[in-house]
C-alpha cells in the first residue's frame, strides 16, 4: 500500500504531534512557592522615585520602602526607620535606623542612603524637585551613620506619610534597569506586557518573611481574559475583580472586600451657569439617588459618601454627611423652580471612556435627573483628552471621576482649596481654606482631624460636587491562598501571603 | 533591469510620508503625554519637568527632526509609556506577532487551498454545497467572537491554553508555540474560508476554460489535470488575495490579542495610541507600513515566478 503525503494529511500530522507534544512539556506546572498575581497594566518607571503610576505603586511595594511603612489600618509603621521621635516645635524630626537593614545588591543601609534619596526626591542638587511634597523641609543632617535629623522650615504634619517614600542605595545605580530597595522582595525581571517578577530577599530584616518564594505579577488588560485565567488556575490572586463576577468563581475560590478609600464623585463646573447657583446644585444632590447608583452600577458593594472623604480614613472622617440630601424629587424641583429654572436646563455630563463604572453612573444619573426635569447628555471621553480638556482645562459642565484617598487627609481635602492647581471644581471658598491652611500647620492629629472634619462639612453644605461611593475593592483568589492583607492604598502587600496545603 | 531601484524609492517614500503622517495626526489629536502619564495628582510643576525630560518643551520641527536623526543613527529613541528602548518593545511584541503571523498563514495555506479546491471540484454535488455554506458562514464570523468562543473552549478543555499564559521563547519555546496555538487558529479561520472562497470560485471559473478540455481529451488523468494545469493557473489571483492576508496578519490582529491577552503588536499599537506615545508610535507605523510595501514586492515576484510572461519594469 502506498502511503500518500497529501498536503493535509501532513498538516493534521503536525498539528496532532504539536498538541501532544505541548501536553506533554508543558504539563507540570512544578511545585515551586510562587503566587501569580494578574494586574490590569504594565508599569511607568521602575525608578521609584521617577514612578507616578498607581499601577507601579502597587508592585513594587514588594521591592522599595520607607523610613516608615503603611499599615492595613492605614497608620504608619516603622520600617528602615526603627524609631523617631519629634521636637516640640514640630519642626525637627529625628530617625534612628533600624541595625541590619540591607539593600539587595547586600550593602546596609546608612543614614547617607537616606540623606542621598530625599535630597534627589528635592532635587537638591539638580534643582529640579522630583516630588512635591518635601518643600517644607530645610535640612537633613546625618550626624551618624544610623541618625537622620530632618529640619522644617515650617510645620509640616503629612511629612511622616510622605515618609513612606522609597529609600534608594547612594551607588548611582540605574533603577529603571536595575531596581534595588530594602523590601521583602527582590526585582528579577520585567517584560513589558507580558509579566514582572520579584523574589524572596533572604536578607529581608523581618526574618519570618515573606512566606513565598517568587511572585509574578502577570500583566493582562482585558478583564474578561483575566477572569479566565483565575478560573483555569494560571493565576492566583485576581485583585479588584467586577463585584458582579465574584459568584461564577464558585467553589475553590474565596475573595476579601473592603473600602478602596476613593471618592467616586460628580464634579459640576462651579464657574458656569446654573451650577454657580448653590440651589441648584443641592437640588442636584436631592436628584440623584445615591443608593439606587450603588445598587445598580456596583451591585451593592459600595459605601455611600456625603463629602469629598472616604470612611477608610477613620480619624479623620466627619461621619453623617451622607444623610444631608436625602433622595427628594419634590425638593429638588423647587430648588430649581427658586433658582429660576422651573423647567429644567439641558448639561452635559462627560465621562471618561475607559471606566465603564463611571460611564455605567452617569448612565442611571441621567435617568434620575430627567425626573426632576434635567436633560443630560452623556459625553464619552478618551482619557487623555479627558486629562486634558476637562480635568487640567476645566471646559466641562459635569463629569464623573474616581479620586483616590492617600495616608493623610492633606492631599485629599486640598484639591478643593482655591489655589490648588488642579482644582478642577472651580471650587473656591476661603472659609475651607484658612482650615486647610491650619489643619496643614497643625501637629497635633487630633486637632487636625477636628479641623478635616469642619472642612468636609463645608464641602457637604456647599454641595461642592455630587459625592458619590467609595466602591469597595473585592480580590478574589484560590482558596489555597492565605495571608492576604487589604490595605487602604493601591497596594498588593504579597509579604504576608502564603500557600496552604 | 531599474525595477529593483525603483521599488527600493518608493519603499523609503512611503515610508518617510507615513511618519510625518503619524507626526502631524499626534499633533492634531488632544492628549499630552507627560500629564497621561503622570495622571491627576500631578502639579503643573510636575508636568512641565516630565516635558522637558521627554522632550516635549522643544518646538515641533526640532522634535521631527531630533527623531528622524537618531532613526538615521539606527536610535528609534524611548517610548514614554514604559521608559523602555523603543526598538525592545517591539522585537518584544514581534516575538508574539510574528510567530502567531507564521502559524496562521499555515493554517490559512494548507486549510484553505484544499479546502476551496474540494469545495470547487465538488460544486455542483451535495457535498460541495454543504462545504460551501461552512465557507460562507466562515467568511461571516468575526475573529473577537471566534477568539471568545476558543479561549472559553481551550481553557475548559485544556487548562494550559489560559489567557495571559504566554511565555518567552527561551524559557520554553514548545509552551510558547503551544499558547499561540488557538489566537492564530482564531485570526485564521475566517481567512481560511476567504481563500477558500477565492479558490473554489476561481476553480469553476477556469474548469470550462479550453485548455482544460483539452487536456481531458487528449486522455491525462483528473488528478495531472487539476493540479498541474489548473491549479497553476488559479494561482495568479489566490497570490493576490494572500498577500493582502499576509499583511493584514503581520500588522497583529488588535482584538484577537486582547481577547487572549498576547503582548503582540496590535496591543502595543492600541498603548502607543492611549497614551500619545509618540516614538512608539511612530516606530509601529513604520513597521506596518514597511511590511505592505515589502508584501508587495514579494507578490510582484511571485507573479514572476508563477508566470514568467510577467517581466517586471
Amino acid at each position: 500500500m502506498r502511503i500518500k503525503f497529501s498536503p493535509l494529511y501532513l498538516f493534521l500530522l503536525v498539528l496532532v504531534l504539536m498538541v501532544s507534544g505541548g501536553l506533554l512539556l508543558v504539563g507540570g506546572k512544578g511545585s515551586e512557592n510562587k503566587v501569580v498575581v494578574v494586574v490590569p497594566q504594565d508599569p511607568d518607571y521602575l525608578d521609584p522615585h521617577q514612578a507616578s503610576a498607581a499601577g507601579t505603586y502597587e508592585m513594587m511595594f514588594n521591592v522599595y520602602e520607607g523610613l516608615l511603612k503603611p499599615t492595613p489600618e492605614g497608620g504608619l509603621s516603622p520600617a528602615i526607620a526603627d524609631s523617631y521621635s519629634i521636637s516640640q516645635d514640630g519642626l525637627t524630626y529625628t530617625f534612628i535606623l533600624r541595625k541590619g537593614v540591607k539593600f539587595h545588591h547586600g550593602r546596609e543601609v546608612t543614614a547617607d542612603d537616606v540623606k542621598f534619596s530625599l535630597e534627589r526626591l528635592m532635587g537638591t542638587h539638580t534643582g529640579k524637585p522630583l516630588s512635591p511634597f518635601f518643600e517644607k523641609v530645610k535640612t537633613i543632617e546625618t550626624p551618624d551613620s544610623r541618625r537622620v535629623i530632618i529640619k522644617l522650615k515650617e510645620v509640616d504634619a503629612s511629612l511622616l506619610s510622605n515618609l513612606t517614600v522609597a529609600i534608594v542605595p547612594q551607588d548611582n545605580l540605574n533603577l529603571n534597569t536595575h531596581p534595588i530597595g530594602t523590601g521583602p522582595f527582590r526585582f528579577v525581571e520585567y517584560r513589558p506586557g507580558q509579566r514582572l517578577i520579584i523574589e524572596k530577599f533572604k536578607d529581608y530584616w523581618e526574618p519570618k518573611l515573606p512566606l513565598v518564594d517568587k511572585v509574578e505579577f502577570r500583566i493582562i488588560p482585558d478583564r474578561e481574559a483575566a477572569l479566565i485565567a483565575l478560573k483555569t488556575g494560571a493565576v492566583d490572586i485576581y485583585p479588584r475583580i467586577d463585584n458582579e463576577r465574584i459568584e461564577e468563581l464558585g467553589d475553590g475560590f474565596c475573595h476579601l472586600q473592603g473600602m478602596q478609600n476613593l471618592v467616586q464623585v460628580m464634579a459640576m463646573n462651579l464657574k458656569r451657569k446654573p451650577f454657580n447657583d448653590l440651589r441648584v446644585r443641592q437640588a442636584i444632590n436631592y436628584a440623584v439617588n445615591v443608593d439606587e447608583i450603588i445598587q445598580m452600577a456596583a451591585f451593592g458593594f459600595g459605601t455611600k459618601l456625603g463629602s469629598g472623604f472616604s470612611p477608610a480614613m477613620s480619624m479623620f472622617y466627619e461621619p453623617g454627611l451622607e444623610e444631608l440630601y436625602p433622595n427628594n424629587v419634590e425638593k429638588a424641583k423647587k430648588l430649581l423652580a427658586e433658582a429660576g429654572y422651573k423647567d429644567g436646563f439641558r448639561t452635559t455630563i462627560s465621562v471618561p471612556s475607559n471606566y465603564s463604572f463611571h460611564v455605567d453612573t452617569a448612565q442611571i444619573i441621567v435617568e434620575q435627573l430627567k425626573k426632576v426635569g434635567i436633560e443630560a447628555r452623556i459625553e464619552l471621553v478618551e482619557w487623555a483628552v479627558w486629562l486634558q480638556r476637562i480635568y487640567k482645562g476645566r471646559d466641562y459642565e459635569m463629569t464623573i471621576t474616581g479620586l483616590a484617598g492617600k495616608l493623610d487627609p492633606l492631599p485629599v481635602l486640598i484639591r478643593y482649596t482655591s489655589d490648588y492647581p488642579n482644582n478642577f471644581f472651580n471650587y473656591s471658598n476661603p472659609e475651607f481654606d484658612i482650615l486647610n491652611r491650619q489643619a496643614a500647620a497643625e501637629s497635633d492629629q487630633k486637632k487636625r482631624a477636628v479641623l478635616y472634619k469642619k472642612a468636609q462639612r463645608i464641602l457637604a453644605e456647599e454641595a461642592a460636587a455630587v459625592f458619590i461611593m467609595d466602591p469597595h475593592y473585592t480580590v478574589a483568589f484560590k482558596e489555597n491562598i492565605a495571608g492576604y492583607k487589604m490595605y487602604p492604598l493601591y497596594i498588593q502587600d504579597m509579604s504576608t501571603v502564603y500557600v496552604t496545603e | 533591469m531599474s525595477y529593483l531601484p525603483g521599488k527600493f524609492l518608493t519603499f523609503i517614500l512611503t515610508l518617510w510620508l507615513v511618519s510625518l503622517l503619524t507626526f502631524a495626526v499626534f499633533q492634531v489629536i488632544p492628549g499630552n503625554p507627560a500629564q497621561i502619564i503622570l495622571g491627576t495628582e500631578a502639579l503643573p510643576e510636575q508636568i512641565a519637568a516630565l516635558e522637558e525630560e521627554l522632550g516635549l518643551d522643544l518646538p515641533l520641527h526640532l522634535r521631527y527632526l531630533r527623531w528622524i536623526g537618531g532613526v538615521f543613527r539606527g536610535d528609534l529613541g524611548n517610548s514614554l509609556r514604559f521608559s523602555q528602548p523603543v526598538l525592545e518593545l517591539l522585537v518584544n511584541s514581534l516575538q508574539v506577532t510574528l510567530p502567531m503571523a507564521g502559524m496562521a498563514l499555515i493554517f490559512i495555506v494548507f486549510l484553505g487551498i484544499p479546502l476551496g479546491i474540494v469545495v470547487g471540484r465538488y460544486h455542483d454535488k451535495k457535498q460541495g454545497l454543504i462545504l460551501s455554506i461552512v465557507t460562507q458562514f466562515g467568511t461571516a464570523v468575526p475573529s473577537f467572537w471566534l477568539g471568545i468562543l476558543l479561549m472559553l473552549a481551550f481553557a475548559q478543555l485544556l487548562k494550559h491554553f489560559a489567557p495571559g499564559t504566554f511565555v518567552p521563547w527561551e524559557e520554553n519555546w514548545v509552551g510558547a508555540l503551544f499558547s499561540l496555538f488557538p489566537p492564530a487558529l482564531a485570526v485564521a479561520l475566517p481567512k481560511v474560508a476567504v481563500l477558500s472562497r477565492y479558490v473554489s470560485t476561481a476553480f469553476v471559473e477556469e474548469g470550462g476554460a479550453d485548455y482544460i478540455r483539452t487536456a481531458y481529451a487528449k486522455g491525462l488523468r483528473e488528478k495531472t489535470v487539476l493540479y498541474k494545469h489548473l491549479l497553476k493557473n488559479i494561482l495568479i489571483p489566490v497570490t493576490t488575495v494572500m498577500g493582502l492576508m499576509i499583511t493584514d496578519i503581520l500588522g497583529g490582529s488588535i482584538i484577537v490579542e486582547k481577547v487572549f491577552a498576547l503582548p503582540g503588536i496590535g496591543r502595543l499599537l492600541v498603548t502607543a495610541i492611549s497614551f500619545r506615545d509618540f516614538p512608539l508610535m511612530q516606530a509601529i507605523a513604520l513597521y506596518l507600513a514597511g511590511m505592505v510595501v515589502l508584501i508587495n514586492l514579494l507578490v510582484d515576484l511571485a507573479y514572476c515566478f508563477i508566470d514568467p510572461r510577467i517581466r517586471l519594469r
